[in-house]
């Protein structure tokens, strides 16, 4: 399966998640993901999704000057951030729960509960 | 760390011009936008860079359009347009911009037929008649086939393995179109190349069919069916140079002039404005100067002058150099119930064996000159 595809539908919820205890700045937040087990994840997008939720006010940002370097970017979940974070990860618990039933092969009779009206 | 990641962490030049390139392909969102969302890039870049263990010139950062495609999508800014459209960064990302459009177009279209009900009846009518497309494919490539390898240049194969072989791209070109016997993704993508090829050729090959059978249906008519108006007399397809007029006796007639059934002046040419014509032999017959403004070319016989030195340098006819043009012969049977001319019967006498009535006949002729 593509998981890049799978990705898209959850960047927001992984970046949220990266970020949930302690600040990073954007490869540092790409690195994270990657160490987590998103190896496939694009710079691009982390990138992308941090501004978005920048702009949704779901993060804070601060830029720390580096010595000799360039100066960094750092983003942080703020409260507003806090709360889609825990909405998202309930619903993916559903959805994941969900998706887990209608896959496991060893449960058929999961399936048949749609339309089922008994 | 060693000093080779040192030298790795600089932004080498590859990083500066890939982040320039995703900027540019970015060029599109308002400035603070741009600021906002490619802030520290080079960093970020320059770090992954060391994270892979590359040096600054060996690192595959990838196609920056392609990454400022990802970038864009992240941020949640809608799909760049036509008119951002960023040249100029290479053939890969050039055909991944193809593609994207391709499927911008696509997705276009098929919203635009959602808001129109007629466009997307007649779109669906077409689409019903595909098998006439596709027998048109098998068609062409099977013409050409068969007329490249078993020879012939018509519509239709000139040899029975011609048939054959028409026949069967028709089926193969149709079962194709029904999606059977193409089991690989490459050959649907060849079949769609194909396609391309045989749109791209189909004006010229109808073109050539029009032609043909114009061909065949005119095959005996003069040119490309058009008509061909002589500008001369012609009688039968043979130019008329001059016309010879013999009395009853069978006398020739120095000038005569002649008309047609409506009264016009019968001219050997049309352009009576012409300063002579050429005729069948190499001659230059002129009109007559009888006539004024030397429009005469409906008086026979037409004189004539030998070669371009008989005009003047403005172009007229030097009149001393024109001359009389022979009669094909000096005189012609009478008539029925005329006498013969004294020259026949002067001939006659000469064989001495004539006879006393051709004689008397001539004879009584020469009062009636």
């Amino acid at each position: 399966m593509d998981t890049t595809q799978l990705l898209k539908g959850v960047l927001d919820v992984a970046v949220l998640a990266a970020v949930q205890h302690e600040d990073g700045y954007g490869y540092d937040i790409v690195r994270r993901l990657r160490a987590a087990g998103l190896a496939d994840i694009g710079d691009a997008s982390v990138y992308g999704t941090l501004r978005r939720l920048y702009g949704a006010g779901a993060l804070s940002s601060y830029v720390v000057p580096s010595d000799g370097g360039p100066h960094r970017k750092y983003y942080g979940i703020n409260d507003q951030g806090r709360e889609m974070l825990a909405a998202q990860r309930a619903d993916w618990s559903e959805f994941a729960a969900t998706m887990t039933g209608l896959l496991d092969p060893r449960r058929p009779r999961a399936v048949r509960t749609i339309g089922d009206n008994a | 760390m060693t000093p080779t990641l040192e030298t790795a962490t600089l932004p080498g030049a590859d990083v500066a011009a890939f982040a320039a390139a995703v900027r540019a392909a970015l060029a599109d969102l308002p400035p603070d936008e741009l600021d906002e969302l490619t802030d520290g890039l080079e960093a970020d870049l320059t770090e992954r860079a060391a994270d892979s263990g590359e040096t600054g010139d060996g690192a595959d950062l990838g196609d920056p359009a392609a990454y400022a495609d990802e970038l864009r999508a992240a941020a949640g800014y809608p799909p760049r347009t036509a008119r951002s459209h960023a040249g100029g960064l290479g053939i890969v990302p050039a055909l991944r911009d193809v593609r994207g459009m391709l499927r911008g177009a696509r997705e276009g279209w098929t919203a635009f037929l959602a808001r129109h009900r007629i466009l997307a009846g007649l779109v669906e009518f077409l689409v019903s008649l595909r098998p006439v497309w596709w027998v048109f494919r098998g068609w062409v490539i099977g013409i050409w086939i068969a007329n490249a390898v078993f020879g012939g240049w018509m519509p239709l194969p000139a040899t029975q393995l011609g048939w054959i072989a028409m026949l069967a791209t028709i089926v193969v070109s149709v079962m194709f179109g029904r999606g059977r016997w193409l089991p690989r993704q490459w050959m649907r993508r060849a079949l769609a190349a194909l396609n391309v090829v045989v749109i791209a050729a189909s004006p010229f090959v109808l073109g050539w069919l029009g032609n043909q059978l114009n061909n065949m249906g005119y095959a005996y008519y003069y040119g490309s069916g058009e008509t061909y108006y002589p500008e001369s007399l012609n009688l039968g397809g043979r130019q008329i140079d001059n016309i010879f007029a013999y009395d009853a006796d069978g006398t020739p007639i120095d000038q005569v002039q002649l008309f047609d059934q409506d009264g016009n002046p019968l001219n050997l040419v049309v352009d009576t404005s012409a300063p002579f014509w050429g005729t069948v032999n190499g001659e230059m017959v002129v009109p007559s100067g009888d006539v004024a403004g030397r429009a005469g070319w409906n008086v026979y016989p037409l004189a004539h002058v030998n070669d371009w030195s008989d005009f003047e340098d403005d172009g007229a006819i030097d009149p001393t150099e024109v001359s009389d043009t022979a009669f094909p012969s000096a005189s012609v049977k009478p008539l029925a119930g005329n006498p013969v001319p004294s020259t026949a019967a002067q001939g006659a006498a000469q064989e001495g064996a004539a006879s006393e009535d051709a004689t008397q006949e001539g004879a009584d002729a020469d009062p009636a000159d």
